[in-house]
């Protein structure tokens, strides 16, 4: 009769324990990939050279492995976030090519690298 | 050979109900793979419906920036996504899935995509959710 409770008790608390991982792996799987594999937005900040142009860029942006948390392109600026930081992309009015690319660090407000919402 | 035979019949004993058992039997198989088809076809078409709203990063990444509005709008109306239009020089559309909530905006004057972003859904679970409503004191 002992044996069947134990047996019973320590069932159960696997079945939670699995279910706990399960529920981890459906809902948190993701973010926790993009966080590991998402490259660095300062290695891909410092690959966009000066002089550059637009056409390079997007061709350089679309050829990405995963998506950015914020890409926007505004005449004369082009910026994107990936976990821990944010790269700014500083085009010539006249030219159009690459003058200046910089990487701020960035991380959200409660202080994790990658952003979500409740 | 014929012996074996006497055997066999010896071990079968009649039925009294006659064939009533047989037929009850046969409808609860029939009732039982009804049931059981019932729920493969209900779970065939949860999982169509499902898969159409568990990820739609298809949709963010088919969407580039510097793409035309008209382009996009398309893209977007063909996954049953509207846009909603702020008094301002841009508008937004947003839509999510199971995992993301992505917005994409619309520059008006230009016509164009000119931002794209997205951010994980906060999935807490009930171990991280504070303390039980038992241990809360009510003022």
């Amino acid at each position: 009769m002992q044996k069947q409770l134990f047996a019973v008790g320590a069932g159960t608390v696997l079945a939670a324990i699995a279910c706990a991982a399960l529920l981890f792996i459906v809902f948190s799987g993701p973010s926790v990939a993009y966080r590991l594999y998402s490259p660095s937005a300062n290695l891909e900040c410092s690959s966009i050279r000066t002089g550059m142009t637009k056409q390079q860029v997007f061709v350089f942006v679309h050829r990405r492995t995963a998506p950015y948390f914020e890409d926007s392109f505004e005449p004369n600026h082009f910026s994107f976030s990936r976990p821990g930081g944010t790269c700014t992309v500083t085009f010539d009015s006249q030219t159009g090519s690459v003058v200046g690319s910089a990487f701020t660090p960035q991380t959200w407000a409660d202080g994790s690298t990658i952003r979500e919402i409740e | 050979m014929n012996g074996m035979r006497e055997e066999i019949h010896a071990n079968i004993k009649p039925d009294p109900s006659g064939g009533k058992t047989d037929a009850k039997n046969g409808s609860r198989r029939i009732l039982a793979r009804g049931m059981a088809a019932g729920l493969v076809i209900a779970l065939g078409l949860i999982a169509v419906d499902l898969t159409r709203y568990l990820s739609r990063s298809y949709l963010f990444d088919a969407i580039r920036l510097g793409m035309p509005e008209e382009q996009a709008l398309v893209l977007l109306r063909r996954s049953e996504v509207y846009c909603y239009t702020y008094p301002t020089t841009s508008y937004r559309c947003r839509f999510d899935d199971s995992w993301k909530v992505y917005t994409i905006s619309i520059s008006e004057p230009q016509h164009i995509v000119t931002r794209k972003e997205f951010a994980f859904k906060q999935h807490r679970s009930w171990l991280r959710r504070g303390p039980p409503w038992w241990t809360q004191v009510h003022r």
